[in-house]
């Protein structure tokens, strides 16, 4: 039995409003990319792009390619993919996109407060635009290379972590280039003080060539980072410190040799000893932070080195692709790849033109609700560009989600400290709250959040994304705490949507996991989901333990570790 | 098949199936390996079980169990092991008995020295026997020890949940996944999907405790119906990759639901809950036997789950995390770290040892008749001096013989030969000598696949299981 309620035409909701679109308001000369074609909520929402999916009517065809117009990169070199292959993935509506950028771009998913103010009157160019301006932006993309770093104040000095971290948030705020990042990172103090050895060949690799050093290149590289070494420096805020310094003695005669490597040319990384005849070596120390500029350019040989790969670019866009898409549409797509490491090398290593051309594109705008036959081999099964992507939230980013929801204070983890380190006088700078009554950071978010593998100490964990029974356990022990802290303040607030204690109709309960659903997902229980939710009201009606209320709570724990929510 | 009826398939047998319960009385057969040349028998089982550790970033596992070579390859030198013992015992482990389990009127766990008769060791381990040069990088080593290929794919522990008769037929009573226990970069990937199958992911056994919360996920029967219905809806509107993706939640809520009364038992809380009792030992003594390590308190939850049918579970070792670089990876720090991380192992592999002998078996005898313990890491180490570090005082992996031919262990009740060393390697150059056997990690993981029971065939065309141990 379905629930008699008016049946919700998203298209007809949300097109009205949002995005500039349907209306017509705004960019009229953007249309197709900027305004969101709703689908319906029904039970195939893909079913038209495939309609006629035999339909081999291009097959004497004109290219239908060649017919249309791109103003994207991205959409132009995945065409021969997509409308070539004759789908036309169906837009995103507003809220799905509102969510998929709001997720990726500021680490959180939107309250509908925050759908009105930031989405729900814009184009998709526009909120694109509008949250790549924001700090959240620069965050969430620090916390991307700290976990390539691997960035730990266990290990390294927490200053230089500091500059390493500010350092990324430049290139993404656009004031420097990849390449600059390159060269500055891989000589960095908080690159350097994290690794040694043939691990500063293999981490550069990672990190900016997208692939693990084979070793006979691990181990024709290491030379040029053979004159860096780090000094015990304790620091006030920091008794484990180390300093990052140069041993000129490394290479100095007859030890020439030990500095240079002729894999990527013949090339010399040596800093002449600036006290040759002293009686103790240490005084041909030279500390990171004296170095001359002439000194720095010798030094920052390896980052030159590994820009001027062929592969450099492509690395990045790999990664963004992978970032924003959430599956290799590098290697399913090498045009669009192409095209980006064009743009790219036009914009002079620009990365946030590169992010920027993923997020409006066709890949990126279309839903991922789609209709496909099921089929037991995956080899047959339909390739991912043809719809939009579809992700995991991270665990942080759902956890400070839920917190947000229940009314809490986000505290989040800070991604360049996972463990701050104290000294003499106390702890060094970080972002996380202060524990009640004390100066130590409270680590209670960030405690949560491992749990399910986010703000991860990066020495014994590493992010990742859980599921499986151990996950949904977790899950279900935190919404239970969550969703009982909530108060008449929280955007989600279950004992609010009970206007009636007593009142256990099936309206009354339909009405109250509509508001749940809303508050955390902005629109109700979708038309397709009804019969599964109906079931479960039926039940609750047929138990008398069952209250409103306790419906309430449950469905307030239920939403926020549904797969809708988790999976955007 | 489609993945939404393979889910439905293992929903019905992860609840207790009366069905299956007669199952429970199947005897144990030898296992034939494909080639007749390779004819010894491997006591295969459904009701076997097995431990594998990982020691997690590249153990160096020569001067362990390997200990007999120069001390380039062993700067710690060897010592006698117990009678009966053909491989030389590393002079970096402790050997004196350890005496926790004395004031609980147990005896003394004896070190490894005395037990070392009850190991095999695999010497000449490698993953690409017959190629050029042995894998010297992490994501490679990886590939090869979390599934069985160099390319990557399922994780073997996904790979026996959705293999394993006991998961595709239902066992005898409620069946525990497998599970991996550790976090390591190393670790987790032994748990990597197999479609949407994902085996139980802990991170340690306080992180377990911490997940579990006081309720163990419990949800009125109504509200789970709810669930499932929105999860069922998100899954059926979505792509068939998406479909898989998001199966793997709703499985796993599933799960919960179905294993809920075994986390609510005390004796999977195994350090909270000293009086917790499950085969006979309760987590104080287990504490005793294992150490109060997070490897021995891992352990101990290892053996919970053995205990309610998990027919394999992974447990992460990281090793000495005072090294600078962290873990078993010691490119620098390994003078300090080395010693403290093998005793560690050593320490809960002898508590092991006494465990399973310890706990009564559903199919007669204890869990150390039915159980082989094993191990696996990315590589050995090399790149060394004549001191036996590198100039961190550490070690590298650059695939030469030193990181590529890695000895490793095999224990329980199921070796056949126990004592003994398989595969030599040159102590002065660490190739393998003329004439010795070279084994493959795939090959490995088969025989493991085998004393479960599974069909290899399916899962790695061709390859014959290691079975000289037997």
């Amino acid at each position: 039995m379905f629930r008699a309620r008016r049946r919700w035409s998203i298209a007809v909701v949300l097109a009205v409003p949002a995005c500039g679109g349907g209306g017509g308001s705004g960019d009229d000369d953007e249309k197709s990319d900027t305004s969101p074609t709703q689908p319906s909520d029904d039970d195939t929402p893909g079913a038209d792009a495939d309609s006629d999916d035999t339909g081999g009517g291009d097959s004497d065809a004109a290219d239908p390619c060649a017919e249309l117009e791109f103003d994207n990169v991205v959409d132009a070199a995945a065409c021969p993919s997509i409308q070539g292959e004759g789908q036309e993935p169906v837009e995103a509506d507003a809220i799905e996109f509102c969510r998929r950028a709001f997720i990726d771009l500021l680490g959180q998913s939107p309250t509908e407060v925050e759908y009105e103010r930031d989405c729900k009157w814009h184009t998709k160019d526009e909120i694109v635009d509008s949250f790549m301006d924001r700090p959240d932006y620069i965050r969430t993309s620090q916390r991307m290379w700290a976990d390539a770093f691997q960035m730990n104040s266990a290990v390294t000095h927490y200053g230089y972590i500091a500059d390493l971290d500010a350092i990324a948030g430049e290139l993404h705020a656009g004031t420097i280039t990849l390449t600059q990042f390159a060269e500055l990172a891989t000589t960095h103090p908080g690159f350097l003080g994290r690794w040694d050895g043939l691990d500063l060949v293999a981490f550069s690799f990672r990190a900016f060539l997208g692939r693990e050093a084979t070793p006979a290149e691990r181990l024709a590289l290491a030379p040029l980072w053979h004159l860096w070494e780090e000094r015990p420096a304790p620091d006030p805020m920091q008794a484990n410190a180390k300093r990052v310094v140069v041993d000129t003695n490394n290479c100095a005669s007859p030890n020439q040799s030990a500095c240079n490597s002729d894999f990527w040319g013949d090339r010399t990384v040596i800093i002449d000893p600036p006290m040759p005849d002293a009686s103790d070596p240490e005084l041909n120390v030279i500390d990171q932070s004296t170095l001359d500029d002439a000194q720095w350019q010798v030094l920052r040989t390896p980052g030159e080195l590994i820009a001027g790969q062929e592969n450099f670019f492509e690395s990045y866009v790999d990664r963004a692709l992978a970032r924003y898409l959430g599956y290799d549409a590098g290697a399913e797509l090498p045009l669009v790849r192409q095209a980006l490491v064009d743009l790219m090398t036009e914009q002079g290593g620009n990365v946030r033109a590169v992010d920027r051309e993923i997020l409006t594109s066709i890949l990126y705008t279309s839903t991922n609700r789609y209709d496909e036959a099921d089929a037991a081999d995956a080899a047959q099964w339909d390739p991912p560009y043809w719809h939009g992507p579809i992700k995991q939230m991270d665990a942080e980013d759902w956890l400070a989600s839920a917190y947000k929801l229940a009314g809490l204070e986000v505290a989040g983890c800070d991604h360049r400290y996972p463990e701050v380190q104290q000294g003499s006088v106390g702890f060094h700078p970080h972002t996380y709250p202060t524990a009640v009554g004390g100066t130590a950071p409270d680590y209670t978010f960030r405690d949560k959040a491992q749990l399910l593998g986010g703000c991860p100490d990066r020495i014994a964990q590493f992010r990742e994304s859980r599921t499986g029974l151990i996950a949904a356990l977790t899950q279900a022990t935190l919404t239970a705490e969550l969703c009982a802290m909530a108060s008449t303040t929280s955007p989600i607030y279950p004992l609010g949507v009970i206007t009636d204690p007593t009142d256990k109709s099936e309206a009354a309960l339909w009405d109250a996991i509509d508001q749940v659903y809303s508050a955390a997902l902005i629109r109700p229980v979708m038309d397709g989901a009804s019969e599964g939710a109906q079931n479960g009201i039926t039940l609750c009606r047929d138990d008398l333990d069952c209250t409103p209320t306790e419906f309430a709570v449950q469905a307030c724990r239920l939403v926020l570790k549904s797969a809708d929510f988790i999976y955007y | 098949m489609s993945n939404l009826s393979s889910k439905t398939r293992r929903r019905s047998f992860l609840k207790v199936g009366l069905g299956s319960i007669a199952t429970g009385a199947i005897a144990p057969h030898l296992w034939i390996p494909r080639i007749s040349k390779a004819a010894l028998p491997i006591p295969s089982s459904r009701h076997n079980h097995l431990i594998l550790f990982n020691l997690d970033g590249g153990a160096r596992t020569v001067p362990m169990f390997n200990a007999d070579v120069d001390p380039r390859w062993n700067p710690f030198g060897t010592q006698a092991g117990s009678p009966g013992t053909e491989w030389t015992v590393g002079g970096v482990f402790d050997n004196l008995p350890y005496q926790d389990t004395v004031p609980l009127g147990l005896p003394a766990i004896p070190p490894i020295t005395q037990i070392s008769h009850e190991f095999s060791i695999l010497g000449t381990i490698d993953h690409t026997p017959g190629a050029a040069t042995g894998v010297g990088d992490h994501p490679t080593a990886r590939n090869w020890i979390a599934s069985g290929f160099g390319e990557g794919g399922p994780g073997i522990m996904s790979r026996i949940y959705s293999t394993h008769r006991n998961y595709t037929e239902g066992g005898a009573g409620l069946v525990f996944p497998p599970a991996v226990i550790g976090t390591g970069n190393a670790t987790t990937p032994l748990g990597i999907p197999h479609g949407s199958i994902t085996p139980v992911m802990v991170p340690s056994h306080s992180d377990f405790v911490a997940q579990n919360g006081d309720n163990a996920g419990g949800q009125p029967k109504w509200a789970r119906a709810l669930e499932a219905g929105l999860d069922d809806y998100a899954i059926k509107s979505r792509s068939n990759a998406h479909k898989e993706q998001i199966s793997r939640l709703a499985n796993g809520k599933a799960n919960v639901e179905a294993f809920r009364n075994v986390f609510l038992d005390p004796a999977l809380k195994v350090e909270d809950e000293p009086n917790g009792t499950l085969n006979g030992l309760t987590n104080a003594q287990l504490a005793a036997i294992l150490g109060t390590t997070q490897l021995g308190r891992d352990t101990a939850l290892a053996l919970r789950f053995l205990g309610y049918g998990s027919a394999a579970v992974t447990i992460g070792h990281s090793g000495n995390l005072a090294a600078d670089v962290g873990g078993w990876d010691t490119h620098s720090g390994e003078m300090t770290a080395y010693a403290p991380s093998a005793n560690e192992l050593a320490r809960v592999l002898c508590g092991l040892n006494f465990a399973l002998k310890q706990m009564p078996h559903l199919d007669g005898g204890t869990y150390w008749d039915h159980t082989i313990i094993a191990m696996v890491t990315e590589f050995g180490r090399d790149n060394i001096l004549d001191n036996g570090y590198n100039s961190g005082g550490g070690s590298d992996h650059t695939g030469a013989p030193g990181s590529r031919y890695q000895a490793w262990f095999v224990s329980g009740g199921l070796v056949g030969k126990p004592g003994e060393h398989f595969g030599h390697t040159d102590p002065m150059t660490m190739e393998v000598m003329n004439g010795e056997p070279v084994f493959g990690t795939t090959n490995y993981y088969a025989m493991l696949f085998a004393l479960l029971d599974i069909d290899i065939e399916g899962i790695w065309p061709g390859i014959d299981p290691v079975n000289v141990i037997f």
